[in-house]
């Protein structure tokens, strides 16, 4: 089974601790502080060279939606969305949401698991965000 | 630099013919343009050709421009081949736009074609080149402006119904429209109860694919003259930009590379959007269209639901939007539909419009995005035309 970010970028963004927990694989300007996930090698605004850092998968999301017209490799209905992450970047990834739990939204706090995305045979391992409380109205 | 003119248009209509090719479809739009323009293949001193994905559609990478010059025994001149996503026909007129501008061609061939409903290609119609990371986890268009589309109506209170009332209007506006993809009539309750396909937007929010080709000829005054021939649509800006990728946290109900190329243009042609008779707008989804209305400054944020409600941006409202039927219903040929808006904007000033004329109007503007890239849109793009017959 594969981990996302091998196929499209040549490396997983994930990465395995010693407790057999995962984090992502980011990156950060020395000079401004800036966070970027997938990393960079150059900062974009100053080129100075990044360095790898790892991020917890805790966030806010910023916003989600459910797919209902799935793309080939994914079997429908998901839920995508942008995370806000804590430590600085915003992360395109699934968000989770079971039945019977209330739609996914701005400000939600999640947590990142790692999960089998997708429906294509050889498998794929991905960061899905869920909310701590995916019950709370309000 | 010099003044530039759009001196005659042509295009197939837009839908699936699957008998058809990239040359077959750029050859007919072509010969519509010069046949309009009153000019001969032989005297076209460049082409400008937008074709989104023809290499992994139609095994053929290279050289699109080319062949359609070859199709109308057109040689022995520049050629320039864009691909910009979607805006790969309007990155096409900039760029000769440009060349015409800048003295170094007086007569340029702007073609844009796109074949997707047969491939001969291994690729997919829609992949998104500047998004593979979020491809691998589901990531489409249409979540894209879902989400858009969520964050507009949890700021602003813009409805489901004012979303959907855009694809009405803009089918309404099709069915006058003979060369448009989808012409029949539809309701909000259509739109409302087709298909969903991400967050609130529908099959009926959402543009098809599709096959076609459009063309324009550019000409300097001097090369007006030279052919003889009248140039009356001035090009009043012609700009484009690529996405501010640096920037992690944008505000998605606000798309605000358009507002950087929209403002640029607007300066560059000394008028603004009060001044605007008629627009093209990149209406990919139904909720786009909207948030355009209020990045390209016809109204305020947040009022682009109320502007479309009020019936505003149909023909007949204070500022008509997408006339020909818009991406959703004329169809998106990715790389045709730059230069076929600027087909429809062409035939409105020249008062040539019909059932669809726009009457008295004189200002245009046409805006395009193309493509995705780690956030952003890769490209952005914003035409003004103006009329100078009086």
């Amino acid at each position: 089974m594969r981990y996302v970010g091998e196929a499209s970028l040549g490396q997983s963004v994930l990465v395995e601790d010693e407790d057999g927990g995962h984090q992502l694989l980011a990156s950060q300007c020395p000079e401004c502080g800036d966070v970027r996930l997938p990393s960079r090698t150059l900062c974009p605004n100053d080129l100075s060279p990044c360095e790898p850092i790892r991020l917890q998968g805790t966030g806010v999301i910023y916003e989600a939606v459910r797919v209902g017209l799935a793309p080939q490799g994914f079997e429908a209905p998901f839920w995508v969305g942008y995370v806000d992450l804590d430590g600085g970047a915003r992360f395109f990834a699934q968000i989770g949401c079971l039945d019977g739990e209330r739609d996914p939204r701005h400000g939600d706090r999640v947590v990142m698991s790692v999960e089998p995305i997708g429906s294509t045979e050889e498998g794929l391992l991905g960061p899905v965000f869920r909310r701590d409380d995916p019950h709370a109205q309000d | 630099m010099r003044r530039t003119f759009v001196a005659g248009v042509g295009m197939t209509a837009f839908g699936k013919y699957p008998e058809a090719s990239l040359g077959s479809l750029g050859r007919e739009a072509v010969v519509e343009c010069l046949r309009d323009a009153g000019i001969s293949p032989k005297a076209v001193e460049m082409i400008s050709c937008g074709c989104a994905r023809s290499g992994t559609l139609q095994a053929r990478e290279s050289g699109v421009g080319q062949l359609v010059g070859w199709e109308v025994g057109i040689e022995g001149v520049a050629v320039y081949n864009e691909k910009a996503f979607c805006a790969s026909g309007a990155m096409a007129f900039n760029v000769a736009n440009m060349a015409v501008a800048s003295g170094i061609h007086d007569v340029a061939l702007v073609v844009g074609v796109e074949r997707m409903s047969r491939r001969d290609g291994k690729g997919r119609p829609l992949t998104s080149d500047g998004m593979v990371l979020e491809g691998e986890q589901g990531f489409t268009p249409p979540a894209y402006y879902a989400m858009a589309a969520r964050r507009h109506m949890d700021l602003y209170g813009t409805t489901r119904e004012q979303i959907a009332t855009v694809a009405v209007k803009n089918r309404q506006a099709a069915g006058r429209n003979p060369r448009a993809q989808y012409r029949r009539p539809i309701s909000l309750d259509d739109v409302l109860g087709s298909r969903p396909v991400a967050g609130s937007l529908n099959l009926l929010d959402c543009c098809p694919t599709g096959d076609g080709a459009a063309a324009a000829v550019i000409v300097s005054e001097e090369g007006a003259r030279r052919l003889g021939i009248e140039a009356r649509i001035e090009v009043a800006a012609s700009v484009v930009g690529s996405g501010f990728f640096a920037d992690q946290h944008r505000d998605m109900s606000s798309f605000g590379l358009d507002r950087s190329t929209a403002g640029k243009a607007y300066a560059a042609a000394g008028f603004g959007p009060a001044d605007i008779d008629v627009a093209e707008v990149h209406d990919s989804f139904s909720i786009a269209e909207i948030i355009h209305y209020e990045d390209l400054g016809f109204c305020e944020p947040g009022a682009g639901g109320k502007l479309v409600e009020a019936g505003e941006t149909a023909v007949g409202g204070r500022i008509p939007v997408n006339t020909g039927g818009g991406l959703l219903n004329r169809g998106h040929p990715l790389g045709a539909t730059g230069v076929a808006q600027i087909v429809e904007l062409t035939d409105q000033l020249l008062g040539r419009s019909g059932e669809r004329q726009v009457v008295g109007a004189r200002i245009a503007l046409a805006h395009i995005n193309g493509g995705f890239h780690d956030g952003d849109f890769a490209v952005s793009g914003v035409t003004l035309l103006r009329s100078v017959d009086a």
